[in-house]
């Protein structure tokens, strides 16, 4: 599947349909969007994909909090995963908006350790701006 | 099970994995001579499960190079291509020798008999991982037990159906770049079989421009239910 590397990009993985965890779909579907508007013409040394663990009713995410995942050095595209919690939160779309901005710093500490690159400004201003 | 005894598993199931990839240069197997062991006469010895694994390995192993099996500190069946006799002096048992030419198909041993031998003996002394990883399943196969999940993957900004598809780990197992806007909902989940089998009528009916399977839209209007 060749498609374009994008700079900071969202996806999900829902672990089973449930009444609770459509908020949880309906508010990552406007923070894909959101980010998909905002980065436009955004350059970074590391590219992110943010993918978010929702747990369902047939799986559910193995751990908690924030981790980073694959990196591939071609596309200079680093994988993190955020686990949600079971509970929705009032505003889910600030909960996530707040994730995103923690993946990120994840993200910049792996670039760092890994002398890929010596921070990732321009993602966090990107995730600021959302 | 004591650390020991785990760790003779362990080697026995080692041969037996190499065993199955070196079965191509069976034909290149000369006749070799395998003692039986004394102990190996006590049926129900934890002993005895590990010697008769090793035992099957060493002879189709023949093929490759030297190896030594050893059990209790003590070499029991000792394998040495280059010179064969040497294993009758590290020997102890004093029965008699079995000629064993690996070349007749009468005398080659067929792995699914090794997986059924390996589980029975495993489960008779406890070693019920040590069976698992010897009749080990490929994960791709259609027979593999481990628990597969059938996914429906869709533009995250669009929401456009992209494909369906089965995952051994679908929180895990991607690439970097596959879930770049795209959300994946699991479906279900259940054996491989069922899901292949799931996933194949959906995408002979309801295929997705991500769905390349040489059987997508096969019945496109074969819809169950439908008038």
């Amino acid at each position: 599947m060749d498609e374009p590397v994008e700079v900071l990009s969202v996806g999900s993985v829902v672990g089973g349909s449930t009444s609770t965890n459509r908020l949880w779909r309906d508010a990552i579907g406007e923070l894909t969007r959101a980010v998909a508007e905002a980065r436009a013409d955004v350059a970074s040394p590391l590219n992110v994909n943010v993918v978010f663990q929702v747990p369902g009713n047939v799986v559910r995410p193995d751990f908690e909090g924030v981790r980073t995942g694959r990196f591939s050095k071609a596309d200079r595209l680093l994988l993190v995963q955020v686990a949600l919690p079971d509970e929705v939160p009032d505003e889910p779309g600030g909960y996530l908006r707040g994730a995103l901005s923690i993946a990120i710093a994840e993200a910049e500490e792996w670039a760092r350790r890994r002398s890929v690159a010596p921070d990732l400004k321009p993602l966090r201003e990107l995730a600021a701006r959302l | 099970m004591s650390r020991r005894r785990a760790r003779q598993a362990r080697a026995a199931v080692g041969v037996m994995s190499r065993l199955r990839r070196t079965r191509a240069d069976a034909s290149a197997v000369r006749c070799h001579t395998i003692r039986s062991c004394a102990f190996l006469q006590r049926p129900g010895t934890r002993a005895s499960a590990v010697a008769i694994l090793a035992g099957l390995a060493v002879f189709v192993l023949a093929g490759a190079a030297d190896a030594t099996t050893t059990l209790s500190g003590t070499p029991i069946c000792t394998y040495d291509r280059a010179a064969p006799n040497v294993q009758s002096a590290l020997t102890n048992a004093s029965s008699a020798s079995m000629r064993i030419d690996a070349r007749s198909p009468t005398n080659r041993a067929q792995p699914s008999e090794h997986a059924r031998l390996a589980r029975l003996l495993a489960a008779e002394e406890g070693l019920g991982d040590a069976a698992t990883t010897a009749a080990r399943i490929h994960g791709n196969s259609a027979s593999s037990p481990a628990t597969s999940y059938l996914y429906r993957l869709t533009n995250g900004q669009t929401g456009e159906y992209l494909k369906t598809g089965i995952s051994k780990n679908p929180f895990s197992r991607y690439t970097s770049s596959f879930m770049q806007d795209k959300e994946m909902e699991i479906l279900t989940s259940g054996s491989r079989r069922e899901m292949l089998n799931l996933d194949r009528f959906i995408v002979e009916r309801d295929p997705g421009p991500l769905n390349l399977e040489p059987w997508a839209g096969r019945y496109p209007n074969d819809v169950p239910g439908a008038p």
